[in-house]
């Protein structure tokens, strides 16, 4: 059996849900045991633990002292999803000054004490597997949970989301509707959810870091904004689920 | 003393405040960090509002875009097709479903089963695991063919939604329903046969959205008790943000000092007489009619599963496709107001959505009050009186957990509650 520890950071809870439904099959059950789950299992403390899956940003002081201790005490670390990845939707704030962004929120902005910046897990510790996704595909967490128990683990695919509707047959929604559609610059894994709903994709698995460059970000978007699209939306979005990465990118990095 | 509190959704912690080992005061500190969301909205176009905030929470996304879409809707006067609004409402129900499932089944169950996890209820009684995950996975089947995804579905927006599934994919939804009726009706005759062990009956107003017909879902009204208030005027006058002496989390009382309660149970008390004739019979096999008491909230929760899977199989049997590149957003954005604000019945309780649009049509200002902020000051109240003077012990410890897991507090929607700061009241 290997033990599984499952903790979350500053996020939604909509990932832990999806591996709380891998955790329903039959045969995974039986291969795993879970050790530290705060929201379905009544343990509150941490123990050494082969297996570990982060939800969530780090954004307080205390979460970068748990996300180190936990760190110390497994052997393999997943980051899941979007905010562990890139910082989440929530990274958007720090496009203000934290105190200014306290005030306009809390009457007591002095009680609330969060870092200024919203870190990815991997920017705190060594990640040894990523899942990307807002929220995170439960099949492909299925599939993880199946191969790490065998001894391996599943091969990572650097593809767009175009290859998944050209797979899929999906007619593509840029061509056939002019719907603004970040599929070809964001990750695949979602099984071009968007596109089969007849919408453009919003990029909520993440800009595709293996071979995105700023230049073929900003022709991407100087293209969609010829179907009448606010281009401030656009980059809003890039913003919200690939903070990490274009950030970097718009400063002149990566 | 601080106790981490689990089974719950989200991060927080029971605070105990004593004075010489008795108890005086109990609080839930809220660790879960600060997300901004009220910040991160401004300065965006509605249209991208939708899908942000369906983040704040992963359990309950529709009802944060669906309660966006119809507040925009509303101020910017876009009518939206009947079909269309029927087909979110039918969405909106089936997130229903599935967050009580969740809930009842992984985090009450435990709880009134005393045992430390649902794992842990299953391998004494392989069935109930059985029909538990057979009405989850259905209620995945309808989120994902309904709206793309268990969570954060991809298919609101103002105005209606981006797709209707074919009809090939809704007679599959519609031939598998019967079974799980079949699943939770055998889970009802254990779940409903428990009667909690905490008897307290709470006498505290009582908040839901108001239904002219039906039971309680969305509008524009509000009911505390059996008065009807616009939605605005309740948030802006009657709910008062306050904060006490010893805590900093901000809560919502009725004219700064009454604590009241949302959620199911308090649809249920006032709603039950609407709810389809198979629920009530079901539930008069195992003694059970409103009024409920918080502590009773999973038959609540029960009950309304059992009523929205009803009005599902309804809508599935009676399903005409809508194509919706023939449904022309044919009326054009006419702002008739810059306040866009609307209250939507979460599966925890009221949700409230107030956004204040500027002239370039950007948000400017915005206020969500989720239904766990407005449970928090209840929860506390009642925590409190259950235990107040009482010497400190596990038991103590156990009841101010079991009002936390009883209120289901979703605290990873905490978007502006605050962590509590623990007050040391010192020997007398």
């Amino acid at each position: 059996m290997v033990k599984v520890l499952v903790a979350k950071l500053t996020s939604c809870s909509g990932c832990l849900s999806e591996l709380i439904y891998a955790l329903t099959h039959s045969d995974i059950k039986a291969n795993y045991n879970v050790t530290y789950f705060t929201e379905i299992l009544d343990i509150d403390k941490i123990s050494d633990t082969e297996l570990a899956f982060i939800e969530g940003s780090v954004t307080t002081k205390h979460q970068e002292e748990f996300l180190k201790n936990v760190r110390s005490r497994v052997e393999f670390l997943v980051a899941l999803g979007t905010c562990a990845l890139m910082g989440g939707v929530q990274s958007l704030r720090v496009e203000g000054r934290i105190e200014d962004v306290k005030k306009i929120v809390y009457p007591e902005p002095r009680y609330i004490n969060v870092l200024g910046e919203v870190r990815s897990v991997d920017s705190v510790v060594k990640v040894d597997f990523a899942i990307p996704g807002c929220p995170v595909n439960g099949d492909a967490l299925v599939s993880f949970l199946r191969k790490y128990a065998l001894g391996g683990l599943p091969v990572a695919i650097y593809e767009t989301v175009c290859s998944e509707c050209k797979r899929r047959n999906i007619p593509c929604v840029v061509v056939t509707r002019r719907a603004p559609c970040l599929g070809p610059v964001t990750n695949s894994g979602c099984g071009a959810l968007c596109p089969q709903f007849s919408r453009g994709c919003y990029g909520c698995y993440g800009l595709k870091f293996f071979d995105i460059t700023r230049e073929k970000i900003e022709a991407l978007l100087d293209r969609l904004v010829e179907f009448k699209v606010d281009e401030s939306n656009l980059r809003a979005v890039l913003l919200a689920y690939s903070f990490k990465l274009y950030s970097k990118l718009q400063e002149g990095g990566c | 003393m601080k106790y981490p509190l689990t089974l719950v959704e989200g991060e927080g912690s029971v605070v105990i405040v004593e004075r010489n080992n008795y108890v005086d005061r109990v609080f839930y500190e809220i660790t879960e960090a600060p997300r901004f969301f009220e910040y991160i909205t401004r300065g965006k176009k509605p249209e991208l509002i939708v899908d942000f905030v369906s983040r704040i929470c992963g359990l309950c996304g529709v009802s944060y875009a669906f309660l966006a879409a119809k507040a925009f809707e509303k101020c910017l006067g876009i009518e939206v097709n009947s079909e269309v609004d029927e087909f979110r409402e039918i969405l909106h129900l089936a997130e229903r479903v599935k967050s009580h499932a969740l809930h009842v089944f992984l985090m009450n169950m435990p709880e009134i089963t005393k045992t430390r996890s649902f794992s842990e209820l299953a391998e004494r009684n392989p069935l109930i695991i059985k029909n538990a995950f057979n009405v989850l996975s259905y209620s995945r089947k309808l989120m994902r063919v309904l709206g793309g995804r268990f969570h954060n579905v991809v298919n609101v927006k103002i105005g209606g939604v981006y797709s209707t599934p074919s009809k090939e994919y809704v007679e599959q939804l519609r031939s598998e329903i019967n079974n799980i009726f079949k699943s939770l009706t055998e889970l009802a005759d254990v779940i409903l046969s428990f009667k909690p062990s905490i008897r307290f009956t709470v006498n505290k107003p009582q908040l839901c959205v108001y239904a002219e017909k039906g039971y309680s879902h969305h509008g524009e009204k509000v009911v505390l008790d059996s008065t009807v208030y616009n939605t605005g005027a309740f948030y802006r006058n009657i709910a008062k943000t306050i904060q006490k002496e010893y805590s900093t989390a901000l809560q919502y009382r009725v004219n700064g000092s009454e604590s009241f309660i949302v959620g199911p149970v308090v649809r249920f008390n006032r709603y039950y007489d609407r709810l389809h004739s198979e629920v009530k019979d079901l539930l008069n096999t195992y003694d059970w009619r409103p009024p409920l008491s918080v502590f009773e909230g999973y038959v609540a929760r029960l009950a309304e599963t059992y009523d929205a899977l009803l009005t599902i199989r309804e809508y599935l049997e009676n399903y005409k496709y809508i194509d919706i590149a023939r449904i022309k957003s044919s009326i054009p954005y006419k702002s008739t107001s810059n306040i866009c604000e609307y209250v939507v019945e979460a599966p925890r309780g009221v949700l409230y959505h107030r956004y204040v649009l500027g002239g370039d049509g950007r948000v400017i200002e915005c206020d969500i009050v989720t239904p766990t902020a407005q449970n928090l000051a209840v929860m506390e109240d009642i925590a409190t009186q259950l235990t107040r003077g009482r010497r400190i012990s596990d038991e103590i410890v156990a009841t101010a957990k079991s009002v936390a897991i009883a209120f289901d507090p979703c605290i990873s929607c905490s978007v502006h509650t605050l962590p509590v700061k623990v007050i040391s009241i010192g020997e007398q």
